[in-house]
C-alpha cells in the first residue's frame, strides 16, 4: 500500500539517522542545490567544513561514473545518502560500474585503507606532481585519497552483484564529530 | 598584456590576475569543466612570464577546491617557480585545518615561501 511505503521509508530514514537522500541521475546543477541545503550550517564548525568537502567529492564522483552511457542513465540510478548520529557524519553513495572497473577500483580502495595519514599524503603528493593529467571526465585520481585524508577513518565499500557485466559500488565515508570545547 | 579578470560563479572562483604581478583567486573552485576553466589561466601565466614582472603576489583565497582543481593549482604554483620575488598569501578559515595543511604541503613542493593568514571566524 502507498501509505505503508511512505511510512516504511520514514521509519528507515529515522532509524538510520538519514537527513538527506536522493536517488536518480546526478547532474552538476543538482549538486549545487544539494550543497546549498548543507551550506548554511557549514561555516559554523570545522567538522561541517570537512563533511562539505567530502560530500562534494563524493557527489562529483557520481556525475563522473554514475551512468555508463546516456541511454543507461534511467536504468542505472545512483544514490546519495547523508546522515549522522551523535558521534559521526556519514556520507554514502551507490552507483553502477562495469565489471572491468571493479578490480582497479578495489585495489585503489584497499591501498587507501592500508595507509595512515602520512602515507596518504605522500601518495597524494606523488599523484599531484607526477600523475597523469585530468581525464576527459574531469578526474585527477586524487578524489578518493583526499576523501580518506579528510575522513580520518577507513573507507567502507562493497560491490554488489547487479546483473551480468555490472556491479553496484557502495561507498561509505565516516567523519567523527568534533565536540565543542 | 591584458589583465585576466573573471567574476565568480556558483562553481568557479573570482580570478583577478593583473599583469603587474598581483594575482587573486577567491571563492570556490569546482568548475563543471575543470580543463576549460584552468587552461586560459595557465596560458595567461605563460604570457606573463615573457613580460618578466618584478614580483608575483598570489592572494590565494579559495575556501574550497575540488581534487581536479587541486591538480591545476599545483600546476599554477609550479609555474611560479620560474618567476622572481614570489609570495603566496594563503588565506584560510582559522578552524579549517585541512585547508591550512594543504597549503603547507603545497609550500613543500615549490621553491618560494608562503605566508599563512588565518581568517577569524565571524561568530
Amino acid at each position: 500500500m502507498f501509505s505503508n511505503y511512505v511510512y516504511d521509508t520514514h521509519r528507515l530514514m529515522s532509524d538510520k539517522n538519514i537527513n538527506l537522500a536522493f536517488s536518480g541521475h546526478f547532474t552538476p546543477e543538482l549538486i549545487t542545490s544539494m550543497l546549498a541545503m548543507t551550506k548554511s550550517s557549514v561555516s559554523k564548525s570545522a567538522t561541517l567544513k570537512k563533511v562539505y568537502n567530502i560530500i562534494i567529492e563524493c557527489l562529483e564522483n557520481l556525475t563522473k561514473h554514475g551512468a555508463p552511457s546516456e541511454e543507461q542513465k534511467k536504468e542505472f540510478p545512483s544514490i546519495f545518502i547523508f546522515g549522522n548520529d551523535d558521534d559521526h557524519f556519514y556520507v554514502s553513495t551507490g552507483n553502477t560500474i562495469s565489471e572491468e572497473e571493479v578490480e582497479p577500483l578495489k585495489a585503489k580502495l584497499e591501498k587507501v585503507n592500508s595507509l595512515d595519514k602520512q602515507g596518504l599524503r605522500a601518495w597524494y603528493n606523488d599523484v599531484i606532481m607526477n600523475g597523469e593529467g585530468v581525464s576527459e571526465k574531469g578526474g585527477a585520481g586524487l578524489g578518493i585519497i583526499d576523501v580518506a585524508m579528510k575522513s580520518g577513518n577507513k573507507l567502507e565499500f562493497e560491490f554488489k552483484p547487479l546483473r551480468p557485466g555490472f556491479k553496484f559500488y557502495v561507498l561509505k565515508v565516516k567523519v567523527g564529530i568534533q565536540k565543542k570545547k | 598584456m591584458n589583465d585576466l579578470i573573471l567574476e565568480a560563479t556558483d562553481t568557479a572562483p573570482k580570478i583577478h590576475f593583473q599583469s603587474n604581478g598581483n594575482l587573486i583567486m577567491d571563492g570556490e573552485s569546482r568548475p563543471e569543466n575543470v580543463v576549460k576553466f584552468f587552461e586560459p589561466l595557465m596560458n595567461w601565466m605563460d604570457e606573463l612570464k615573457s613580460h618578466e614582472p618584478d614580483h608575483i603576489t598570489l592572494d590565494f583565497k579559495l575556501e574550497y577546491y575540488n581534487s581536479s582543481s587541486a591538480k591545476f593549482i599545483m600546476e599554477l604554483l609550479l609555474k611560479l617557480n620560474n618567476f622572481k620575488n614570489v609570495l603566496v598569501k594563503w588565506h584560510y578559515d582559522e578552524m579549517d585545518e585541512d585547508l591550512l595543511e594543504s597549503g603547507e604541503e603545497f609550500e613543500k613542493l615549490v621553491n618560494y615561501s608562503f605566508e599563512f593568514i588565518a581568517i577569524e571566524d565571524e561568530d
